[in-house]
């Protein structure tokens, strides 16, 4: 069983700050998905503990051992690349075997992890061929192969479906997470920028900032599990990074905080309470108040909160439809409603607004806290 | 449907006017190598040959031509051998190791190509005198390999640059120090730069004239290019002996060359643009 933790972890490419001061631990076994919007400094967080990229600063263990200045072959990892990285005038089993050999495993011992590799991943056949004869899938088989065969102590998959197309992509992370459960005492570092990809598979995710500001970039913006990361956003960039269609963001100004909850107004005049702590704002403070676009439902109850706004068009999708309306105050508002939803008469939309799934960020963007027991 | 008529018939009268260009001065040495001594000076030089004559290259052969050839593929071959393993092992620095200077000595090698040899060609020879390697075909090798670095290391450097970053990444991931990395990793997927160094110095080496000329006297010391002078004395030329020595000289070349081709041209290519 194996953790790996990061202590004031900086980097530096020249002059720009890719990774800024982070603490993180990954838990033995752990599948932990470093998620985030390209530029943000996952990939290079993995390389670190890949070894292939040096810490500018702080401390990385592997098992509490510092390893920043150990080299990458030793650091008992496995890495799955983007582009899969076979050695293309290698067979599939000599791909395979090559880390084997060079570490100086005996042959029998090299033959039979490379057959039980091959049987897990189903390429028994293909071991003979070389890459330019896989498809894209195969290829991404035998690099997993390469790396199960070395029995590391952890994973590190770098974006490793986006070379394949979305049906294949769908597949191949069932089986990496399949996968995961036949070898759970290996920890997993998984890159994507794929949000899905990131909820299906984590145990925890680690959504990192490219930020707005250099002042963002390249730290975590929250760590946690999926459903923690969907339900209770530490702060704006999370909210709007996870779901889709993003969260909508409505402004608001706080008339009533208690410790039961706090109340706003939004620009159309309709009061919004919701569980959260706000009484260490001011009265009239303008905030923002998030709700999802799942949330928001066509309001049958009169007693619910509800908002009304006029609606410019309908997508529909079948099982589901978007609802675009205009929320008064310049930002885009969407309802995603289940099944179909025709066109009103009167061309504007009541949309209940449940206090239990609502968003506060204060203004410092930062999510206000959840009053207890919400 | 007229235009590209018109565009193909213009392609191919281009190609057709450089096929002869190419061809027939090798076509013109071949015909005129068959005829006799007599023939030569009798008949109009653009004449046939009256019969298929082998009498030149069986004097040819009689002669010393077996000892120029021995030379000539020992020093052909010796100088290439080093010239790949060189310039493979310097472009892999140069392509792939961080450090400080690399840029200037890259710079330093490709300005290597812009020295003409004939500025060498009296220091060598002093030099060549001077540590006992003169009129010996391995007095030959040194500046073989030397005058043919900077192309070799360029080409190679460059296509080596193409070869993936993942890829040494995940040799490196392998257990691979810089040494395995590269006999494992680079060297061999550098096949068609190196087919292309290979092929590319083994003919302009097996053509060099101008260094086996200074650095080498014996006639059982020199190699094919100066076969000819055993052909052309003070008062006569025996002018269809001396072609039927540049024919058999070409042969191997363009043997060579057919079979490589495919590379030679590939390699160019990664050389020259990118992707």
């Amino acid at each position: 069983m194996t953790s790996i933790s990061f202590s004031h972890v900086a980097k530096n490419f020249g002059k720009v700050q890719v990774i800024r001061d982070v603490d993180l631990d990954i838990a033995p076994g752990e599948f932990c998905v470093f998620l985030g919007p390209s530029g943000c400094g996952k990939s290079t967080l993995l390389r670190m503990i890949a070894g292939l990229e040096a810490a500018g600063a702080g401390e990385i263990r592997i098992d509490g051992r510092l390893i920043n200045n150990v080299p990458a072959a030793e650091r008992q990892v496995a890495m799955v690349f983007q582009n899969y990285a076979l050695y293309p005038h290698m067979t599939v089993y000599e791909n395979m075997a090559f880390g084997l050999k060079q570490t100086k495993v005996p042959g029998p011992e090299i033959k039979a992890r490379v057959a039980e590799a091959a049987r897990i991943l189903q390429i028994e056949p293909l071991l003979d061929r070389m890459p330019k004869a896989l498809s894209g899938g195969q290829r991404q088989r035998v690099a997993i192969g390469r790396a199960i065969v070395r029995q590391p102590k952890v994973f590190l998959f770098d974006e490793p479906l986006s070379n394949l197309d979305a049906a294949l992509r769908v597949h191949m992370r069932s089986e990496i997470a399949s996968l995961h459960r036949k070898f759970p005492s290996a920890s997993v570092v998984y890159v994507t920028h794929d949000q899905m990809e990131a909820m299906a598979l984590a145990d925890k995710i680690v959504l990192l900032h490219t930020g707005r500001t250099a002042q963002e970039r390249g730290s975590i913006a929250q760590v946690g599990g999926p459903l923690d990361l969907y339900h209770r956003p530490k702060n704006r960039f999370v909210a709007s990074f996870l779901g889709s269609p993003t969260m909508n963001f409505l402004t608001a100004s706080l008339v009533g905080a208690d410790a039961s909850g706090a109340a706003v107004e939004l620009s159309g005049g309709e009061r919004i309470a919701l569980p959260v702590d706000a009484r260490s704002l001011d009265l009239g403070a303008r905030l923002t108040l998030g709700v999802r676009p799942e949330h928001l439902s066509p309001a049958a109850d009169a007693t619910a909160q509800t908002i009304v706004r006029p609606v410019e068009m309908i997508e529909h999708f079948g099982e589901f439809s978007f609802v675009y309306l205009t929320s008064g105050d310049g930002t885009p508002l969407i309802a995603k409603v289940q099944g179909e939803t025709a066109m009103p008469a009167d061309k504007t939309f009541r949309l209940g607004v449940p206090a239990g799934c609502c968003h506060l960020f204060g203004p410092d963007d930062l999510a206000l806290p959840r009053v207890a027991g919400a | 449907m007229a235009a590209f008529l018109g565009r193909r018939f213009v392609l191919a009268s281009l190609g057709l006017f450089w096929l002869a260009v190419t061809t027939l001065p090798f076509l013109y040495l071949a015909l005129m190598s068959l005829k006799t001594q007599q023939e030569t000076y009798s008949a109009s030089i653009w004449a046939l040959p009256n019969s298929f004559n082998l009498v030149n290259y069986e004097e040819v052969l009689r002669g010393r031509f077996f000892t120029y050839l021995g030379n000539s593929v020992l020093v052909v071959s010796i100088s290439v051998a080093l010239i790949v393993l060189i310039s493979s092992m310097a472009a892999y620095a140069l392509a792939r190791l961080k450090f400080r200077l690399n840029g200037p000595l890259f710079a330093l090698i490709v300005a290597g190509m812009i020295v003409p040899v004939h500025v060498t060609l009296v220091p060598i020879y002093l030099l060549t005198r001077e540590i006992g390697l003169y009129d010996t075909p391995f007095g030959l090798i040194g500046p073989y390999v030397a005058i043919s670095l900077p192309i070799s290391v360029f080409i190679l450097t460059e296509f080596m640059r193409q070869i993936p970053k993942e890829l040494e990444e995940a040799a490196e991931l392998d257990n691979c120090g810089p040494f395995t990395k590269f006999f494992k990793i680079f060297l061999p997927l550098s096949g068609p730069g190196i087919s292309t160094v290979a092929i590319y110095n083994a003919i302009q080496l097996w053509n060099e004239f101008i260094f086996a000329y200074v650095l080498t006297s014996s006639p059982d010391k020199r190699t094919l290019p100066l076969a000819v002078w055993d052909y052309q004395g003070e008062y006569q030329t025996n002018i269809p002996a001396t072609l039927a020595v540049v024919t058999l000289s070409c042969l191997p070349l363009i043997i060579a060359y057919a079979i490589g081709q495919e590379h030679i041209v590939k390699g160019m290519m990664a050389g020259s643009l990118k992707g």
